[in-house]
């Protein structure tokens, strides 16, 4: 690797501007400041496109949740249908208990009156 | 002030410099072109870097080593370039008399060059390169955009450093 102080690139440079036979070429600021507007726009066209990728990222974060929450009520909806379930089933063995208790009463009933008409 | 704007100050301070330092490594007027082109770009993007001090020694050193960098990459297809032979290189000779000469040669050879290209990049070319109008100049002369002189440039430049390096 070559390093320059700053005093020899001066007298270097001092020295080649002498030396060097054809003159710049008048349009050639013209030429370069053109290439570094178009360096600018190609930049400025990135930063745009970064901006569109990340805005994409976030929507995509942000469906990905929204679904995700989704799921999990769909899941706390499978909770609330199992415990209906539960209760259903409940209320079968309770129809069930309080059927079997009438005809329990009822047996008992017509079995007392069967006693009283044969007295 | 905007950072286009001070770049075009730095090249009209040393833009003629920076060309006398690219065409030095290079001593080719197309390739000189393209150096000085590069180190004004890489000075615009590294000037968020600098340090504001002796802007003439910062941009003398960017255009040595993109100098450097094009002898470098230009010995490294014929030989491995040595610090030594490129250091060769920035030796500065003496003023030689047939300067006006070799000038004088190199523009009728770019005339020439222009001028066998078919059209309409020869016309062009000419007005371009030889007579050296801006690209806004040319597209107002002839009543055309800008963008189309500028592509036509950009195709006439690849045509003639190919008659350039062939000839």
């Amino acid at each position: 690797m070559i390093r320059f102080s700053e005093e020899w690139l001066t007298q270097f440079s001092g020295r080649v501007a002498k030396e060097v036979p054809v003159p710049m070429p008048a349009n050639l600021k013209e030429s370069v400041m053109w290439a570094v507007r178009q360096r600018q726009r190609v930049s400025e066209g990135q930063k745009r496109l970064y901006y569109r990728i990340r805005i994409c990222a976030a929507a995509c974060l942000a469906l990905a949740l929204l679904m995700g929450t989704a799921i999990g009520v769909e899941g706390s909806d499978f909770q609330a249908g199992k415990n209906d379930a539960w209760i259903l089933e409940v209320h079968d063995t309770m129809d069930g208990f309080i059927g079997r208790l009438n005809t329990g009463f009822n047996n008992l009933v017509s079995e007392k009156d069967s006693s009283r008409n044969g007295r | 002030m905007s950072s286009e704007e001070y770049l075009a100050e730095l090249f009209d301070r040393y833009g003629s410099l920076v060309w006398a330092i690219c065409y030095k490594f290079t001593n080719d007027y197309f390739e000189a072109q393209d150096l000085t082109q590069d180190t004004f770009l890489s000075a615009f993007s590294h000037l968020a870097s600098f340090d504001g001090e002796n802007e003439r020694a910062w941009i003398c050193r960017i255009a040595t080593n993109k100098g450097l960098d094009y002898v470098r990459r230009a010995q490294r297809r014929i030989e491995p370039a040595d610090e030594t032979s490129l250091l060769a290189l920035l030796e500065v000779g003496k003023t030689s008399v047939e300067d006006e000469v070799i000038e004088q040669d190199m523009r009728q050879r770019l005339y020439e060059a222009c001028c066998s290209l078919h059209p309409p990049y020869d016309s062009v070319a000419v007005d371009y390169f030889c007579k050296e109008m801006t690209a806004a100049e040319i597209a107002s002369a002839r009543n055309k955009k800008e963008k189309t002189i500028q592509t036509q440039i950009y195709r006439a430049r690849a045509m003639l450093r190919k008659i350039w390096k062939g000839a």
